[in-house]
Order: C-alpha cells, then sequence, then structure tokens
C-alpha cells in the first residue's frame, strides 16, 4: 500500500514540477524578425536592419492618428557585432528580438564583395534560434533600403510575400533556392563553393516610356538582373540572378539566363519557360515549358591529372506558343525545334562553363561528381578540387524531348480578304 | 524483491533503447570526426565486434542456464573476482548513464528549454527514472515494448522525411580516412554497443535464459541498423566538415525538413522520439547498474540503493562543469576505452570457463 502511495506522490510531484515555468513564455514577449539586413556601418563597424513583424493583439492594426499601422516595422542600427546589436535593441522595443521565424538574410553587395559575411553575420547561424532554412540574399542596393521594401504592394501578406517569393525558384529557375545551411556549407566546402540569390529593389526606371521609344539600347530580360527588369507597379522587390562567391568574397553575378543554365549544371533546376529564336523563322520567337527530366548524368575522367567532365543533361518540354504557327507539333517538326533548344542551351552552358573556368570557381557543382574518384578524404583533401575549376574540360550533351503540345496540335492559318495566310 | 518476467521483445526493446539513445547526441559528431564519410559503416564493424563478444556471454549463458552473467563470474572466477567484476560492470554502466544523461540536459538546454536550469532537467529525469526502476523490470519492460512501436514509427518518418536533404556526392570519399582508421576506431568504439551486457545483467528476467543469445543478436543487428540509419541519414544530410561542427547533428537534420509551407518544422516529432527513447534506455542502463551493484554486495532489497543511486547519479552527471570538457575529454575516452570496463571481465571470465571450467561441466554431464 505504501508503495502505491508513494508512487501516486511521486507522479503528482511530476506534474506539478514539470510546468517549464523557466521557459514559459507568452508569444507577445517577443518581436519577430523577419529579415536581417547588413551593411557596413558608419557610427560603428556594421549596420544591422531587422524587419520585424507588427502584433497587434487583435482589432484593427491602427496606428497613430488613426492611419492604417505598417504590417511590419524595420529597425536600423549600428554596432559593432549582430548579437550586441540584438541586446542593445532588446531596450528600445520593450520585447526580446526573436528570430524563429526569419525568413531571409540580406548581405549588401559592398559586404559580398569585401568578404566580410563570415565576420559580421556569419557567426550568427551557431545561434539556436536562426534555422538553417533561412534564405541568403545579397542585395544590389543596400540591405537597409532593400529590407524597407521587403512588403507586399499585392495583397497578400508579408509572410505570404516572403515564403512565395523563394518558391518562385522552382517554378522560375531565375534565381537559385540558397538556403543557410547550404551557403554556409559551400563556405567551408570543398566540393563546391557558394552562390546565393541576388535580389534588388526595382525604382520601375528601367521601363522606357513610349515617348523614349527606340532611343534606347534593348537588352534581353534574362540578361539582366535583380533592379534591372524593365516593368512597372506591383511589388518594388524582385529577386532575378545569382551572386558568385569564391570562399566568402563575391567575385561575380550570374544574370537570369546564366542562372537557370546553372542550376540546370546543377541539377537543382526545376522548370521555367524558355524562349527561343524559331527555328525556321529566326525573327520570331517559340516559348516552351522546360522540365529537368533527371539530374544531369555526368561522368569524370582524368587525364595527365586534369578532369574532363562529360555532362549528360535531359529535359523535356511543353510547347507554350508558336508566333510562327508553324507546325512544329507534327513529328517530321518537332525535330528542329529540340535541335534549336539543345543547341541554345549547350551554347549558354559552354559559356557559362567558360565563366567559371575564367573565375576559377565552382558554382556548378562538378566537384561533387570530382570527388567519386577518390577513395579517401586526405587524397581528395590533397588534390584540392576548389582552385582547380581552370583545368576542366567539360563536354556538354543536352537532350531535349517535346512531350507535350499544350492544348493545341496543329495551327490553322489566318484567312485574310487577300486569302490565307501562308 | 519480486521483480517479475519480461519477454523477449521487450528485452530487444529495452537493450536497443539503450544502445540507441547515445546517437541523438553528440556520438554523431565524434564519429564523423574520426572517420569521416566512412561513420555510417563504421558502426557496422563496430556492432560486428560487439556480436563477437555477446557470443562469449551467449556461450556462457548456454552453459549455465538459469544463470545471469554476475553469477557465472562467481562460479567461473570465484566470488571475490565475480564481485570485483560485477562493480566493474556497475561503474561503467553508472557512467555511461550519467555521461547520457548530461549530453541530453546540454542538448535539452541549448534546443528547448534554455533558461531552466541543467539541475531541474536532471533532477525531473532522474525522478522518472527512480520511478520505472521502483517498478522493477518488468514495469521497465512493458514500457519500453508499449513505446518502442511509436519510437520506431516516428524514426522512420522522420527519417523518410529527412530524405529531401540526403545528397550521394556527402558519401564520398567512401573510404573516409582511410580504410585501416576505419577498422580501428569500428573496433575501438564498439564499446558503443557495451550496453548489450544488460542481457547478461538481466537475464534472470528472461522466461528462459537460453533466449538470452537470439535476442541478444537481435539487439545488436536491430541497434547497429538504427545507428546506421542515423550516421548514413547525417553524413548525406551535411558535408563532413560540417556534421563534426554540430552538437546535435541529427536534430538540426531533422529541423531542415520543410516540404512547402505548412509542413515544417518537425522536429516537434523528433524530440518526443529523443526523449522518451533516451528515458527508457537509460533507466535500463541505470537499473543494470543497481542490479550489478545489489550483486556484489548481495543485497536483496534494492528499494534504498536505488534512492541512493538516484541522488549519486544526480551529482555525477552536475559535477561536470561544462560542456567543452565533456566533448574533448569525457565522451570521447568513454566511447574509445568503455570497452575495457564492458567486455575485459567478460573476456577474463570466457577464458576461465573454456580452459578451467568447460571440461569439468562436460565430465560432470557426462557422469
Amino acid at each position: 500500500m505504501m508503495r502505491r502511495i508513494s508512487i501516486v506522490f511521486i507522479l503528482f510531484a511530476v506534474v506539478f514540477l514539470s510546468t517549464s515555468c523557466f521557459d514559459a513564455h507568452e508569444v507577445d514577449n517577443y518581436a519577430y524578425v523577419t529579415t536581417i539586413g547588413i551593411d557596413k556601418g558608419v557610427a560603428d563597424k556594421w549596420r544591422f536592419s531587422f524587419q520585424i513583424t507588427n502584433m497587434r493583439t487583435g482589432g484593427p492594426k491602427e496606428g497613430s492618428g488613426g492611419k492604417e499601422a505598417p504590417e511590419y516595422v524595420t529597425i536600423t542600427i549600428d554596432a559593432p557585432s549582430f548579437f550586441h546589436a540584438v541586446n542593445v535593441l532588446d531596450t528600445s522595443i520593450a520585447r526580446t528580438l526573436n528570430f524563429r521565424h526569419t525568413k531571409y538574410i540580406v548581405i549588401s553587395r559592398d559586404i559580398a564583395e569585401d568578404g566580410k559575411f563570415t565576420e559580421s553575420l556569419g557567426p550568427a547561424i551557431r545561434y539556436r534560434e536562426i534555422r538553417r532554412t533561412t534564405g541568403v540574399l545579397v542585395s544590389t542596393c543596400t540591405a537597409e533600403s532593400l529590407i524597407q521594401e521587403f512588403n507586399p504592394k499585392i495583397g497578400i501578406s508579408m509572410a505570404r510575400l516572403q515564403e512565395g517569393l523563394m518558391e518562385q525558384s522552382k517554378e522560375t529557375g531565375f534565381f537559385p533556392e540558397m538556403r543557410l545551411k547550404d551557403y554556409y556549407s559551400d563556405l567551408k566546402s570543398n566540393y563546391r563553393q557558394p552562390v546565393a540569390i541576388l535580389a534588388g529593389v526595382n525604382n520601375f526606371n528601367h521601363l522606357p516610356s513610349q515617348q523614349e521609344g527606340n532611343n534606347i539600347s534593348k537588352k534581353e530580360l534574362g540578361k539582366r538582373i535583380a533592379g534591372e527588369i524593365p516593368r512597372k507597379g506591383g511589388n518594388t522587390i524582385e529577386f532575378f540572378g545569382t551572386a558568385v562567391f569564391d570562399g566568402d568574397r563575391m567575385v561575380s553575378e550570374l544574370n537570369g539566363y546564366e542562372t537557370r543554365i546553372m542550376l540546370i549544371l546543377r541539377g537543382d533546376y526545376n522548370k521555367g519557360v524558355f524562349t527561343i529564336k524559331d527555328p525556321l523563322k529566326p525573327e520570331l520567337y517559340v516559348s516552351v515549358h522546360l522540365r529537368q527530366r533527371t539530374r544531369p548524368k555526368v561522368k569524370v575522367e582524368f587525364e595527365d591529372g586534369k578532369p574532363t567532365i562529360y555532362i549528360k543533361l535531359m529535359l523535356h518540354g511543353e510547347i507554350l506558343a508558336i508566333q510562327s504557327r508553324i507546325d512544329y507539333e507534327e513529328t517530321g517538326k518537332i525535330g528542329y525545334l529540340e535541335t534549336a533548344i539543345e543547341e541554345t542551351i549547350e551554347k549558354e552552358a559552354e559559356a557559362l562553363i567558360d565563366k567559371a573556368k575564367e573565375l576559377n570557381v565552382d558554382f556548378l557543382n562538378f566537384g561533387a561528381h570530382v570527388v567519386k574518384n577518390f577513395l579517401t578524404i586526405q587524397e581528395w583533401e590533397k588534390y584540392n578540387w576548389i582552385g582547380r575549376m581552370e583545368t576542366v574540360k567539360a563536354i556538354v550533351d543536352v537532350d531535349v524531348k517535346m512531350r507535350k503540345t499544350g492544348t493545341m496540335i496543329k495551327s490553322a492559318p489566318i484567312r485574310t480578304a487577300e486569302g490565307e495566310e501562308e | 524483491m519480486d521483480e517479475g518476467k519480461i519477454g523477449n521483445i521487450e528485452m530487444i526493446c529495452l537493450v536497443v533503447n539503450a544502445i540507441v539513445c547515445k546517437a541523438f547526441f553528440t556520438s554523431i559528431a565524434a564519429v564523423v570526426q574520426k572517420v569521416g564519410t566512412a561513420g555510417w559503416y563504421m558502426t557496422i564493424i563496430s556492432a560486428a565486434v560487439a556480436m563477437g563478444i555477446f557470443s562469449l556471454i551467449h556461450m556462457m549463458t548456454k552453459a549455465y542456464a538459469g544463470k545471469n552473467i554476475l553469477e557465472i563470474y562467481d562460479e567461473t572466477v570465484g566470488k571475490k573476482a565475480g564481485r570485483l567484476f560485477a562493480l566493474i560492470f556497475c561503474l561503467i554502466l553508472f557512467l555511461s548513464a550519467s555521461i547520457t544523461l548530461r549530453e541530453f540536459t546540454d542538448a535539452t538546454n541549448v534546443y528547448l528549454l534554455h533558461e531552466t536550469p541543467p539541475g531541474f532537467i536532471v533532477g525531473m529525469f532522474i525522478i522518472a527514472m527512480t520511478v520505472v526502476c521502483l517498478l522493477g523490470i518488468e514495469g521497465l519492460g512493458r514500457v519500453a515494448k508499449l513505446f518502442s512501436y511509436i519510437l520506431l514509427f516516428n524514426f522512420l518518418i522522420v527519417m523518410i522525411l529527412s530524405y529531401q536533404r540526403f545528397e550521394a556526392h556527402r558519401l564520398y570519399p567512401l573510404l573516409g580516412y582511410g580504410l585501416g582508421n576505419t577498422i580501428k576506431n569500428g573496433i575501438m568504439r564498439s564499446s558503443a554497443y557495451g550496453e548489450i551486457i544488460l542481457i547478461g545483467v538481466f537475464a534472470k528476467a528472461l522466461n528462459d535464459t537460453k533466449d538470452a543469445g537470439k535476442i541478444g543478436y537481435k539487439s545488436l543487428i536491430f541497434g547497429g541498423l538504427t545507428i546506421a540509419i542515423i550516421l548514413f541519414s547525417v553524413i548525406a544530410s551535411f558535408p563532413y566538415f560540417i556534421a563534426v561542427e554540430l552538437a546535435d547533428p541529427l536534430y538540426i537534420m531533422v529541423s531542415l525538413v520543410q516540404y512547402g509551407r505548412f509542413f515544417q518544422r518537425v522536429e516537434v516529432v523528433f524530440i518526443f522520439t529523443w526523449n522518451l527513447s533516451t528515458l527508457i534506455g537509460l533507466t535500463s542502463i541505470f537499473y543494470g547498474s543497481i542490479n550489478c551493484y545489489c550483486h556484489a554486495f548481495n543485497i536483496k532489497d534494492k528499494k534504498p540503493i536505488i534512492i541512493s543511486f538516484a541522488i549519486t547519479i544526480y551529482i555525477a552527471t552536475l559535477i561536470i562543469p561544462s560542456i567543452s570538457i565533456i566533448l574533448d575529454y569525457v565522451v570521447p575516452n568513454l566511447r574509445d576505452y568503455g570497452w575495457i570496463g564492458f567486455y575485459f571481465p567478460i573476456f577474463i571470465a570466457w577464458i576461465m570457463w573454456f580452459f578451467f571450467k568447460r571440461g569439468k561441466q562436460t565430465y560432470d554431464e557426462k557422469n
């Protein structure tokens, strides 16, 4: 009997002692940071910007004077280190900054080019609240101004915008889906070197007015980078292109087209729209939706200690639009289209590989294939792949299969008063 | 104290939890540091070595049916040496439990309960262990079996979900820091499976001590596979130079699971597995240690000993001032040299039995 009583007593004691009172916090004890930015400081070494969700506990989010309060607040501070900045800010916002819901880390371009990320914000990865799934951006403008513009102009919530933007990498391929865990591990990697998403603020001055007309030099849309897209309206922030790093120093940038080819070569490409010149009417265009069928098949051979990499890229596509209305759906003609796409991708891939060789930076993930030729870590580390990209000989073979033709199987000619068009 | 009997599956659940719970903490990073990308098969070498050692226990439990390993020591090496061997087992199991409990406490402090004092976490955990120990091996076995199915399900779910982060190239170079180094570390770190001696210690709780053999082999196969899967997943998720940096690679691996906007932050599922498996595993190790102590001093009533052991393990767990000392000295030494405590008594007892007692046993059986 005593045994039972003691057990019941102990269990009651456990119930009362296990109330987590030490770590109990109310949700509104915290100010949730959604984006962190880092620039060079003026009053101190670094300038940190924090975008914080404005959490009002019910009722309309009204600010002073009856104005609607914004969904977020941006706070900027100059400080010698990240956690020092956080601690000091806590004194002014009456809440503790919390990073459990941080979606992006924004590095300003000058910090990236100076290779100062590992000094400024890199060590924060140790902190338990910063999730390694956080996205890494390099801003073409200051991180502070990017964060100020990082809010939805179209009627969606802030969280939806931030998560939705990252998802567009898989839908378009115009920027890589780069998370902190990959960026951080690539900084230390001997397989490949890091890349980050290129993000910018578009002030809409790249869209020429109708009056400016033909005086403006034309630049292909995909050959631009973030902040340069000729558009007007909608969100001012855009992700477009890739920042390429050698170690922690940004050494180059890739435009939208180059980014897609990089993703295809890395095997990270999902799908996107390719617009190529019509093979039979080069003044017009054909748009196709291309998907990567499987990850690239890569074979590495060594000749005189130099690697030759054979890459086979396999894609399949769906015809979206044929401006010329030529019946590429027909089995006799579809080959023209497939060959044209294959040639375009092959040419772009070779140009990108040349760029990587010139930079001597492996942002194409070739190291992941080269390593398979080494048996031990000692041999691999002695070989020191990072820094040998310039010695690579790469042979790219592209295989495109057009699987779908959309909702049409044929284009009938347009008829005018003058007769049937060719 | 009548402890009752437990079934074979219950014993397997107890032992597998005792073996596997260590893999939830810093041991994974330590393995990767030692053998690099070869960690996932190094542990299979360790399991094979432990299986070889366990076969000695198996031979002796077959020869001395109805006796546990502690009683077999008394028979093979004599009462005094048997008592010493029982104390060696007691000490190594006690150390194993207190070190793993400290790792658990530090991990809980880092990831979950940041402001809770370590003493509170350890205290709560020890209260739970003590309650289960007071209920005896039967209660422990039942709890282990009941939860092990759920734990296995959770474990498989988080492993499958983590698959999206696996990259095959991270398993290369396949031989890690060299085959010789992998085999050497595989043998030395076989103490990771040292808790297999619990089958010998708890042998009398089985319905038939002759089942100890198959239970032991199954436990080692299952425990080895589980640890190999954990190591494989971690190595495939993080490059070897990053895996060595992480205090708790498995937890971080699970926290990376993200399928769209809604299905993410599933580490809470893992925390459940982590806590419960550690509770079952450590309780069985702790109880094994108490059994060895009671046998050494011929103590029949374990209750007062359970309470005093609980207080002692509380102190032993908290006595180390920082996690750095645990990571730099305590855990590596226990893993590298723990085999001496786990296997040395078995080896000596087996030699004594094989060369001096076996012949006599055969002669007695024939006549």
